[in-house]
């Protein structure tokens, strides 16, 4: 029940600055149209039907989901964090009985909410995922939920580079070059030379380019299942990397600023 | 007689810390060879409080008070030496039921949610401690009555004043009925008569619930006001223990003569401290007669240290020498 208020809390904190709420979405749609736009320009020059066997209507839907992911699969954790070290308001949270990576999990969970609505209406209604069977459907929620999961440990561990950095800020756009190179957010990953398939398994490439392909119906069972293996093998990695430098770094916190 | 509920035993803490040099030649020295240094934030600090104490904690900045709230609630673990609470708890391993026992409020950190009304806040606390909702209730009307905040409860926190929000802070640290209540500071930008409320409030809550309360405060007001028993901290060792009528007895032994000429005095006597222009101090056991030319003076005033006066004094010492 704490970990579900904390969620409804985190919901009511996005909800509460409409005007921010609305302009991050204006922005996000902005990049989006500019992605489109370029996409359909390198068609029309090109004269050619479809890149890498992608329409361009294909590839039109594909930059509007996968930029939907950017929006739930969000690397603010590690900001979060960074300001809750640097200004030593991390001892707050220390001090409740409660365990931090859960609340923050439901925390992320929350603000994700309205993003994570528009996705699972997708899912739900446009997409051919649920019309598979019962068992590519529960499969395709298994990937979801775990790939979910798994890039909230990845920007987690990243985080906790705090207890030894100062400054976190210049990581933002390392990341979010990161989610649109190898995320498959500018482009989708297929169009890549074939020596650079294993690309689709990086934890960023899960996490957009193929949840994007699950959604448009363009993965077999079979990929999704070794998507699935990916993102839990990933997810072990993690938790791994989570476990060694939270108990070294929780040493070096200082609680800064009294 | 029952064991303390706090017991430090020769409590070391330090810092390590960066000293950088000045101008472009010392930035790019430092990228290279960044100099590091250990500061002793708390420097072999024994300490023992009892169920229902209230102590007080003071020293001037840095002194290292801060620090040993943060040995003693866990956020910072002891170099060397034992910090025990509860007979058997070690604050660093930060144990559920540890936690459960404790409130801390800490008045340059936050714990209520800048976007949303404290009473969101609240609720959280409220399934983070398991509390009944009943008593959740009860409880909660009681403490905004008492600190005069219940129309506040449904504002959001950032449209609070910081008199209010710090009323809050104090309510988020009590909401679950802590055995030990640590209070970094609580009378930060609060006004005389919340200030007096406030004490009223923690005094009547030890005295009902034997809530044992570690306090610091740079405000003498709050030491007087609440503390049993204080205990001076300076470079991070423990200078003083006992009652705040002790500390002044034990330091207040100096009468000090004030006085005011009529202009300045063209050679300061030895024994002569100068205030200002006009104002001198003269330490009243040391000399026999006044070295100064009666005929400038035009007023002196006998006075006893009082508890800023004797903390200046000590807080100004150096460093001692290890």
């Amino acid at each position: 029940m704490k970990y579900w208020v904390t969620c409804q809390n985190a919901l009511m904190t996005t909800l509460a600055y409409r005007g921010n709420l609305f302009l991050h979405l204006l922005t996000t749609a902005i990049n989006v149209l500019v992605t489109i736009f370029m996409w359909l320009a390198v068609y029309n020059f090109s004269g050619r039907s479809d890149i890498a066997g992608i329409r361009p209507n294909q590839m039109v839907l594909y930059l509007i989901v996968v930029n939907v992911l950017a929006l739930i699969f969000s690397a603010e954790p590690i900001f979060k964090f960074s300001g809750l070290v640097r200004s030593g308001n991390l001892s707050v949270v220390l001090m409740r009985p409660i365990n931090y990576f859960i609340q923050s999990f439901w925390d992320y969970l929350g603000r994700a909410i309205p993003y994570l609505f528009v996705y699972g209406l997708a899912t739900a209604i446009v997409s051919p995922v649920f019309h598979r069977g019962l068992l590519y459907g529960l499969s395709s929620f298994l990937l979801m939920v775990i790939t979910y999961g798994m890039f909230f440990l990845l920007v987690t561990a990243i985080s906790l580079c705090t207890f030894w950095l100062v400054q976190v800020w210049p990581l933002r756009p390392v990341l979010s070059a990161l989610f649109l190179l190898l995320g498959g957010q500018a482009f989708p990953l297929q169009v890549l030379p074939p020596a650079f398939s294993w690309l689709i398994y990086n934890p960023f490439s899960l996490a957009g380019n193929q949840l994007t392909l699950l959604l448009l119906g363009k993965l077999s069972l079979r990929q999704v299942a070794t998507a699935g293996s990916w993102a839990m093998l990933w997810t072990v990695v993690t938790l791994a990397l989570l476990k060694l430098t939270w108990h070294r770094g929780i040493r070096s916190y200082e609680g800064v600023g009294s | 007689m029952s064991s303390p509920i706090i017991s430090i035993d020769h409590a070391n803490f330090s810092y390590v810390t960066f000293t950088k040099q000045s101008g472009f030649s010392g930035a790019w020295h430092d990228l290279f060879h960044r100099q590091k240094s250990t500061v002793a934030a708390v420097q072999d600090i024994s300490l023992q409080v009892n169920r229902g104490e209230i102590l007080g904690l003071l020293g001037a900045n840095g002194a290292g008070k801060t620090t040993l709230i943060k040995l003693m609630t866990g956020i910072l673990p002891a170099n060397t030496g034992d910090v025990r609470l509860f007979t058997d708890q070690v604050p660093f391993r930060k144990q559920p039921a540890f936690l459960q026992r404790i409130g801390v409020m800490l008045s340059q950190k936050s714990q209520l949610a800048w976007d949303l009304p404290a009473l969101d806040t609240l609720v959280l606390l409220r399934e983070i401690y398991h509390i009944p909702h009943d008593q959740f209730n009860n409880w909660l009307a009681f403490l905004t009555k008492e600190l005069a905040v219940t129309p506040q409860l449904h504002v959001p926190v950032r449209k609070l004043s910081l008199g209010q929000r710090i009323k809050f802070e104090l309510i988020c640290a009590l909401i679950h009925r802590p055995e030990i209540l640590f209070l970094d500071e609580p009378t930060i930008g609060i006004d005389v008569s919340s200030q007096a409320n406030i004490y009223r409030f923690l005094k009547q809550l030890n005295h009902d619930t034997q809530m044992t309360i570690i306090l610091t405060s740079h405000n003498t007001k709050d030491i007087e006001a609440l503390a049993q028993r204080v205990a001076v901290v300076n470079h991070g060792k423990k200078i003083f223990e006992g009652t705040t009528t002790g500390l002044i007895s034990r330091y207040a032994t100096v009468p000090i003569l004030e006085i005011v000429t009529d202009g300045p005095l063209t050679h300061i006597p030895v024994h002569v401290r100068q205030v200002d222009p006009t104002h001198y101090e003269v330490d009243a056991t040391t000399l026999a007669t006044l070295p100064i030319d009666p005929r400038q003076i035009l007023s002196v005033n006998r006075r006893n240290s009082d508890l800023d006066a004797i903390l200046t004094q000590l807080f100004s010492e150096e460093a001692p020498k290890r």
